[in-house]
C-alpha cells in the first residue's frame, strides 16, 4: 500500500478543515471496506485520509418526528439490519442491509459510506430511492439536502461535492397498506453483488387498483434506474398480471446493464424483466 | 478497442478543417485537456484529466499529426499518453474523416483506435467504451460551440 497520512477529527469543523487543507489530495473514509480494497489496489492514492469514526453524533438513528427515520452516516449496515426501530418502522430498508454482502462486511461498512461510494450494484439504493428517502450532505457553509434519487450521476461519481460530508439519511415510510420488496438476483454465491436487484413499493385499493407504485433497479447501468415508464403503466390501473407484466415489459427499455462476469448486457437486461414481475408480483401480495 | 462517433460541425469544411488541424486550439474541447503546447514539428503536448469510475488519472503525453490530406478530408493522429500514479498508458490511433454537406455543415467521423496498457487496463472494457464515447460526444458538442 502506498504511504498516506491519517487524520482522525473529532469534530465535523474540524473535518471540512482537513478537507479545505488538503484539496484533491484528500479522502473521506467512514467504514472503510470500499476504499481500503481500492487503495491496496492502488486506483485510488489519497495522500491524506480523513477518517470520520472519532466525530460524535453520526451514529444514531431516531424517528424525526415527522414520520421519517433519520440515520446517521456512520450507522453500520449492520445496525441497519438489526435496529429495533429500522426493523419495525422500515421493515424494507432492514431487509435490503441484511442482503448486504456477509455480515463480517456489515458490520465495518456505513450507511453513508456506502452511498458516496456510488457503486451502482450495492443494494441499498434501490430501496432508498423507491422509499423516497434523502440525504443530508453538510460544508462549511451549511447542508443542503438531496433526495438519493438525484444523489448518483455517473459510475461511482455522485453529486456530494469535495468540501461536502453525508452526514445522514432521512427515510420515510412507506404508505400505510402498501407491499414492498426488495429482490436480489443471485445466480453465483449468497454474498456477491446483485446480477439485477429490484425494489418494488406497491400501493393498491381494496379493488385492487395501483395507487401508487415504485420500480428502482439496481446492477442495471452506471447508476440506480427508477422505472418510470413501467410505474406509469400500472398507476391508476388494475393490478392484474397482464399489466403487471407489460409493465415489467417496459424495464427492458429502462435499464442499460453492463456486460461483465455476472452476465452480458442482454441477459441482465432479460432478467431485469423478470425480477421486475417477481417483485411487483410479491409486493402486491404483501400489501393490505 | 475501437471506437466510431460521428457528429456535425456547424461550419463549413474550410472553416471546420482549419480549425480541426489548429492542435491547441482544439484539444481542450476534449474534457480535461489542459496545457497544449507545440513540442517540435506536428507534435504537441497536453495533460488531460479524466475520471473512470472511482479512479482518477491524470495521463501527460503528446499528440503527433500523422498525415492530413485536406483533399480527402482526412487526417492522422497518433495520441501516446501515461498516468504515473495509478500506473499505465495508452496508445490511440485517430483517423478524422470531414465531409461537406453543405456551406455551413460538415459531418466529422472519429474513429480511434486504443491500446490501454498496465493498471488502466483493468478497469473493465465496457466501462472505459463508455467514458471514451461520452468524451466524445462532449468533444462534438465543445467543437461546435467553437466553431
Amino acid at each position: 500500500m502506498i504511504d498516506f497520512e491519517f487524520h482522525s477529527p473529532t469534530s465535523l469543523d474540524e473535518a471540512f478543515g482537513l478537507l479545505d487543507q488538503y484539496g484533491d489530495d484528500a479522502q473521506v473514509m467512514s467504514g472503510g471496506t470500499a476504499l481500503v480494497l481500492m487503495m491496496k489496489q492502488r486506483l485510488v492514492q489519497p495522500g491524506h485520509v480523513i477518517g470520520l469514526r472519532k466525530i460524535a453524533g453520526l451514529s444514531s438513528i431516531a424517528s424525526d418526528g415527522n414520520g421519517a427515520v433519520r440515520v446517521g452516516a456512520l450507522c453500520t449496515q449492520r445496525q441497519m439490519e438489526t435496529d429495533p426501530l429500522v426493523r419495525q418502522s422500515l421493515p424494507l430498508v432492514a431487509d435490503t442491509y441484511s442482503k448486504v454482502a456477509t455480515a463480517r462486511i456489515r458490520s465495518m461498512s456505513t450507511v453513508g459510506g456506502g452511498l458516496v461510494h456510488g457503486d451502482p450494484n450495492q443494494d441499498p439504493p434501490p430501496t432508498l430511492i423507491a422509499l423516497g428517502a434523502s440525504v443530508v450532505l453538510s460544508s462549511k457553509g451549511g447542508e443542503r439536502v438531496v433526495p438519493v434519487e438525484d444523489l448518483f450521476i455517473d459510475y461511482f461519481e455522485t453529486d456530494v461535492q469535495p468540501s461536502e460530508i453525508l452526514t445522514s439519511v432521512l427515510i420515510p415510510h412507506a404508505p400505510a397498506g402498501s407491499g414492498a420488496v426488495y429482490t436480489k438476483f443471485l445466480p453465483r454465491t449468497a454474498d456477491d453483488y446483485a446480477t439485477v436487484s429490484v425494489a418494488a413499493i406497491v400501493d393498491a385499493d381494496e379493488n385492487n387498483n395501483c395507487r401508487d407504485v415504485r420500480i428502482v433497479l439496481g446492477a442495471s447501468g452506471v447508476t440506480p434506474i427508477r422505472a418510470k415508464e413501467a410505474e406509469a403503466l400500472l398507476r391508476q390501473r388494475p393490478l392484474t398480471e397482464e399489466n403487471i407484466r407489460a409493465s415489467a415489459a417496459a424495464v427492458k427499455d429502462a435499464v442499460d446493464p453492463l456486460d461483465d462476469f455476472r452476465g452480458s448486457a442482454d441477459y441482465k437486461r432479460q432478467m431485469a424483466e423478470v425480477f421486475t414481475r417477481r417483485a411487483v408480483t410479491q409486493a402486491l401480495s404483501l400489501g393490505r | 478497442m475501437k471506437l466510431e462517433n460521428r457528429c456535425l460541425v456547424p461550419a463549413s469544411f474550410d472553416k471546420s478543417w482549419a480549425l480541426l488541424l489548429d492542435i491547441p486550439q482544439i484539444a481542450p474541447c476534449i474534457p480535461g485537456v489542459q496545457d497544449v503546447e507545440a513540442d517540435g514539428e506536428n507534435q504537441f503536448k497536453a495533460v488531460m484529466q479524466v475520471r473512470v469510475g472511482p479512479v482518477r488519472l491524470t495521463f501527460s503525453g503528446t499528440i503527433n499529426v500523422l498525415e492530413q490530406d485536406r483533399q480527402k478530408g482526412e487526417a492522422h493522429f497518433r495520441v501516446e499518453a501515461a498516468d504515473r500514479k495509478v500506473g499505465g498508458s495508452i496508445r490511440a490511433d485517430m483517423t478524422m474523416q470531414l465531409t461537406e454537406l453543405s456551406a455551413d455543415e460538415s459531418e466529422l467521423v472519429i474513429v480511434t483506435d486504443t491500446v490501454f496498457m498496465g493498471k488502466i487496463g483493468e478497469l473493465g472494457q465496457p466501462i472505459i467504451r463508455r467514458k471514451a464515447k461520452s468524451t466524445l460526444e462532449d468533444f462534438a458538442k465543445n467543437l461546435a460551440k467553437q466553431v
